[in-house]
């Protein structure tokens, strides 16, 4: 057997097809480019987003650690360092705090901390932003964090300059004046100084007796759960192990999925269009393909032709698809991002990340799609028999069935059979331009249902708060209750101009009575709602396991104020249930929450006395006037505990001032809500509370304005807005593509038959008036389409938007919806008959003898 | 009775030495009821001929006439209409349009003109060109001969002044050959119907009532 020699040959035939081809091969890269840069673009905020969602926690925990151990003991840390799965441990040191008061006469809350090198480098940098200087390595220097230079007063930082400062460590008080080695931005909210280790050594603190020992695990949970059997913590000498397991996982699992989602349709549409563009071509070359194989071509050689040209597109393609889409990408994603990771009063810079294997991986998708897409029309032009494709005639229908029918010489009616004479194309474009104007208005009316005011409504309480965050998430706060807001920043607050009123809500922990009936009857109800007997256990060993917090006495609730309108509202919603506003105001009463709706176990206790008792403060008895649902109050409520005890005590209790005067004068402002008169300039407002929360040194304090929230939520909605509706125009483009890309082959090919036609008495402007027909037809079954399933699916969005955000208004986009369909019926329209126009030139016989050769 | 005539029609392609005398003076006449065929070899000029009766390609000079009527002083649009009132053609490829069954190529010419179609007439012609069972079919459901019947019905069927057949036999077998220019020719006779046929072979052109030669460009015989 004689191999084939004649690559060379083909090779010739290869490039003769592509400068024969120009506007062919033009569709083709386009589509090509279009595919890359949408996969190339999803990717890149794909990953982009994943990696920030990770700083972001990195950044919020303050600390790229997993895993902590507190005062570990040198064997401790040798036992660690020695397992395989441990990646990476370093150390801290709590040395003391810096004692000095700031202008307003508050302590600054500053701790003074060494970080052995791994722990600076692998754990704290990670979650630090713009570094300046370097970490203190003479005694008397030393590096702060923003927060601290803030306390500080200190502007403007430079390397180098001096600081006196005035701080405690375990031999005593100090006096020193420091030389600041560099600076740096966290995220923690709280005033870091980092010291040397010589310093660190003098003062005397010791890794076991003021140290934490940090690691990074490779798989948590499961390597957590080893360590803690190979290295156990000694509890007696107060030592914890502590992870941190990621919670956002879920968000980022969700976010991941949409995306693929988004992928697998750009992918999907890409390989419609280039398949589109190579199969129209091959349908065409049928008969070359036909006359190759006359004369001696294999299949598989003409396989390769199409792939060799295909892999041609691809090479001009990608290349510049993957570059689009950088520049767009990288020059859209901190604009996209930033917004969408806030952390409490920090905004927090998204990073780009450049990852080559985004690029590695949307080279590989469009390459596969280009591959993919191809497979079809290289097998198509493969088979084609020489005898038929010299017979062939474009467009002539495979199957044919006969037609009872008289009137199909109707321009319109001859229009709609063109329009189904290849199934495949029609659905094709009706596919894209319905999926793409579907996708606008998907899109669009779900960010028409959301807006600022009704988020900032539904989720603020007052036009801008001062939280104490100890208080409200749902955390134990061990008892840390150093007060983070005092009357003076209230009267600052409150002598604010424009501000119409301050309300404060003040706490207080009591311990309650574990003895009391009203209280053991509330257990029981909460034994039963909490199936634990289905764990085993009885309620004597269930009531007894509370034993502990009693002596310790951690066996309570906190006690909250709540502003009169509440109570108000609840009466209204509740007349059934109102609460006798007069006793409550008189602090006789008091409410218990919150709980589900589903749930009971504080009904137990309406109507009953309970008798609270604070630390500091008069044992008071408060009757229970009403249980409060989640739904009956604000959405920051009272959350944390001293301990966290479940469901055994009640989340809360609210009283009024009076009540909380007759209990204690010691209580602490957790919580501040400031409303604004009506047409207040709130971003002038926000920027003297800003200014007036410097002065206040608590790490605590979290601000929400509705200013910012509105214009953090403007601006991430603008950026998705800008991703959706980039997303769907592309998707249209595509569709349009599509559809022009049909007429103009479509009518290419048909142009001896539209030339038979003219041949037997069609006027031109008959034909004309065919093919705009056609381009209606299209029109209007891509509309019908959109008007129905485009509308049930525009009924899921409208259900799937109030689930995702409560607030959601659906609205129905219907001048989107017109305008649409208007835009594509008007291009349907005039693309057929203008594509002919210019193709019909030449004159009838010119075009039939075109036809017959 | 004329119904058909040329006067001096001269068509040039190209210019220049590449220039082509594709019709170099012709003039013929033609009577109503009236078949003829036009006989030459390949580049003769027969098929120019026949384009410029019908209206499909301009002459470079001279005129055309059909039932007194000068075709190229008319507009494109104006044309075509006259066209598919007075001509009907049959292409040697049958031409036929693809997404229509028979019975609606056959109208087509009349439904384009906005007619409605005579259907007694139209049954006469489907009968004496034996399609009565075809015609729910789709064209590329039937055979070379079938097909070439149905483009002689919708030739026919707008009752034109002048059918023009150009090869109509060309992709025919001989049996089939004979078949269709039997009937052609007993249609051309049971409607006095004027057709002018154009092939190259002899014994074709011997069914006609007449014949006209043409040789690089002129009429030798039979003007």
């Amino acid at each position: 057997m004689h191999a084939n020699r004649n690559k060379a040959a083909l090779r010739r035939i290869e490039k003769g097809m592509m400068r024969a081809n120009r506007t062919r091969n033009a569709f083709a890269v386009l589509a090509i480019i279009l595919t890359t840069f949408m996969i190339t673009t999803i990717f890149t905020i794909g990953v982009n987003y994943v990696e920030n969602m990770n700083l972001s926690t990195v950044r919020t925990a303050g600390t790229a650690a997993n895993t902590f151990l507190n005062n570990p003991t040198p064997e401790q840390v040798n036992k660690v360092r020695s397992l395989d799965y441990v990646e990476t441990a370093g150390q801290q040191i709590n040395i003391g705090s810096v004692s000095q008061q700031n202008g307003s006469g508050r302590e600054l809350q500053i701790t003074l901390l060494y970080a052995d090198a791994t722990e600076w480098e692998e754990h704290l940098l990670p979650a630090f932003n713009d570094l300046n200087g370097s970490y203190p390595s003479a005694e008397h220097e030393i590096m702060l964090s923003g927060d601290a230079l803030e306390q500080l007063g200190i502007a403007s930082p430079t390397v180098g300059m001096e600081i006196p400062l005035t701080y405690v460590d375990l031999t005593g008080e100090h006096q020193r004046t420091f030389t600041l080695s560099g600076w740096f931005r966290s995220y923690t909210g709280t005033g870091m100084c980092f010291v040397s280790q010589a310093l660190c050594e003098h003062s005397g603190c010791t890794l076991q007796q003021n140290g934490m020992l940090s690691l990074t695990l490779k798989h948590i949970p499961d390597d957590f759960y080893r360590l803690q059997e190979a290295v156990p913590a000694d509890e007696s000498a107060g030592q914890n192990w502590a992870a941190s397991f990621s919670l956002s996982g879920g968000g980022a699992g969700y976010v991941a999925a949409v995306l693929v989602l988004l992928a697998l349709f750009i992918i999907g549409s890409g390989y419609l269009l280039i398949y589109n563009v190579l199969y129209i071509s091959v349908t065409r070359d049928t008969r070359f393909y036909g006359l190759l194989k006359t004369i001696g071509t294999s299949p598989s050689q003409i396989k390769r032709l199409v792939r060799g040209q295909a892999l041609r597109f691809a090479c001009v393609g990608i290349p510049i698809g993957i570059l689009l889409a950088t520049a767009v990408s990288f020059g859209l994603i901190p604009t996209l991002l930033t917004s969408a990771f806030l952390s409490g009063s920090t905004d927090m810079d998204a990073e780009v990340f450049f990852h080559p294997v985004i690029f590695i991986a949307s080279i590989l998708f469009s390459a596969a799609t280009v591959w993919i897409s191809c497979a079809a029309p290289a097998r198509a032009a493969a088979r084609i028999s020489p005898v038929e494709a010299l017979r062939y005639q474009n467009f002539a229908p495979k199957k044919v069935k006969s037609r009872r029918s008289r009137n199909g010489g109707k321009p319109a009616v001859m229009a709609f059979h063109n329009v189904f004479r290849d199934k495949k194309r029609a659905v094709l474009v009706f596919l894209s331009l319905f999926l793409g104007t579907v996708t606008i208005l998907g899109v669009n009316g779900l960010l028409g249902s959301v807006s600022a005011e009704a988020y900032a409504e539904r989720y603020l309480n007052y036009d801008f708060e001062f939280r104490d965050i100890r208080f409200t998430n749902m955390v134990s706060n061990s008892g840390d209750e150093a007060p983070q807001y005092d009357q003076k920043f209230v009267d600052q607050l409150a002598a604010l101009d424009g501000v119409s009123e301050v309300i404060v809500n003040r706490a207080v922990w009591i311990q309650l009575d574990l003895n009391d009936a009203a209280i053991q009857e509330r257990l029981r109800a909460s034994f039963a709602q909490e199936h634990l007997a289905d764990q085993g256990l009885t309620f004597d060993q269930f009531a007894a396991s509370l034993r502990q917090y009693v002596e310790a006495g951690t066996f309570g609730c906190y006690v909250s104020t709540i502003d009169e309108r509440y109570v108000q509202a609840f009466n209204e919603a509740h007349p059934d249930r109102a609460v006798d506003l007069e006793a409550f105001r008189r602090g006789e009463t008091a409410l218990v929450g919150f709980e589900d709706e589903t749930w009971t176990v504080n009904d137990t206790l309406i109507g009953r006395t309970l008798k609270l008792t604070p630390d500091k403060g008069t044992p008071t008895e408060f009757s229970v006037a009403a249980a409060l649902k989640y739904t009956d109050y604000r959405q920051n409520e009272l959350t944390a505990n001293r301990e966290m005890l479940g469901s055994a005590v009640p989340g809360c209790l609210l009283v009024s001032p009076a009540g909380m005067a007759k209990l204690t004068d010691s209580s602490v402002i957790y919580d501040i809500g400031v409303n604004v008169a009506q047409g207040a300039d709130r971003e002038r407002l926000e920027t003297a509370m800003n200014r007036l929360s410097q002065t206040l040194t608590g790490d605590s304090i979290a601000f929400e304005s509705s200013a910012q929230v509105i214009r953090e939520w403007n601006s991430s909605m603008y950026a998705l807005s800008i991703l959706g509706n980039g997303a769907s125009i592309l998707l249209i483009v595509i569709g349009l593509i599509n559809f022009i890309n049909v007429m103009l082959t479509s009518v290419i090919a048909r142009r001896g038959e539209l030339a038979v036609l003219e041949s037997v008495g069609m006027t031109r402007r008959q034909i004309r008036a065919m093919l705009t027909w056609e381009g209606g037809y299209y029109a209007l079954i891509s509309a019908g389409l959109i008007l129905t399933l485009g509308n049930a699916f525009l009924y899921l969005i409208d259900r799937s938007a109030t689930s995702f955000a409560d607030y959601a208004q659906f609205v129905y986009p219907t001048g989107l919806v017109i305008g649409l369909i208007a835009a594509f019926t008007v291009i349907c329209l005039s693309v057929p008959a203008i594509v002919y126009r210019i193709l019909s030139r030449e004159t009838v016989i010119e075009r039939l003898r075109n036809f017959e050769n | 009775m004329t119904i058909l005539e040329t006067k001096n029609l001269i068509k040039i392609y190209g210019s220049g030495s590449n220039e082509v005398h594709a019709l170099d003076d012709v003039s013929i006449r033609v009577a109503e009821g009236e078949f003829v065929s036009v006989v030459g070899t390949s580049g003769s000029g027969k098929s120019t001929l026949l384009n410029m009766i019908g209206g499909l390609d301009r002459p470079t000079s001279g005129s055309v006439t059909v039932r007194g009527k000068e075709l190229f002083t008319m507009k494109d649009e104006e044309l075509t209409i006259f066209r598919r009132r007075n001509i009907g053609f049959v292409f040697q490829n049958y031409n036929l349009v693809p997404v229509l069954n028979v019975y609606e190529n056959i109208a087509l010419p009349i439904e384009l003109d906005g007619g409605k179609p005579d259907s007694a007439f139209l049954d006469e012609i489907i009968g004496a060109l034996g399609l009565e069972k075809k015609l729910d079919n789709m064209p590329n459901q039937l055979s070379g001969g079938q097909q070439q019947r149905v483009a002689i019905a919708r030739a026919l069927s707008t009752k034109p002044a002048i059918v023009l057949a150009d090869e109509p036999t060309g992709n025919l077998d001989s049996k089939t050959s004979m078949d269709v220019l039997l009937l052609m020719q007993s249609v051309s006779r049971q409607f006095h119907q004027t057709t002018i046929m154009i092939t190259h072979n002899e014994e074709i052109a011997q069914m006609a009532d007449r014949i006209i030669r043409i040789e690089d460009g002129k009429v030798s015989a039979g003007r």
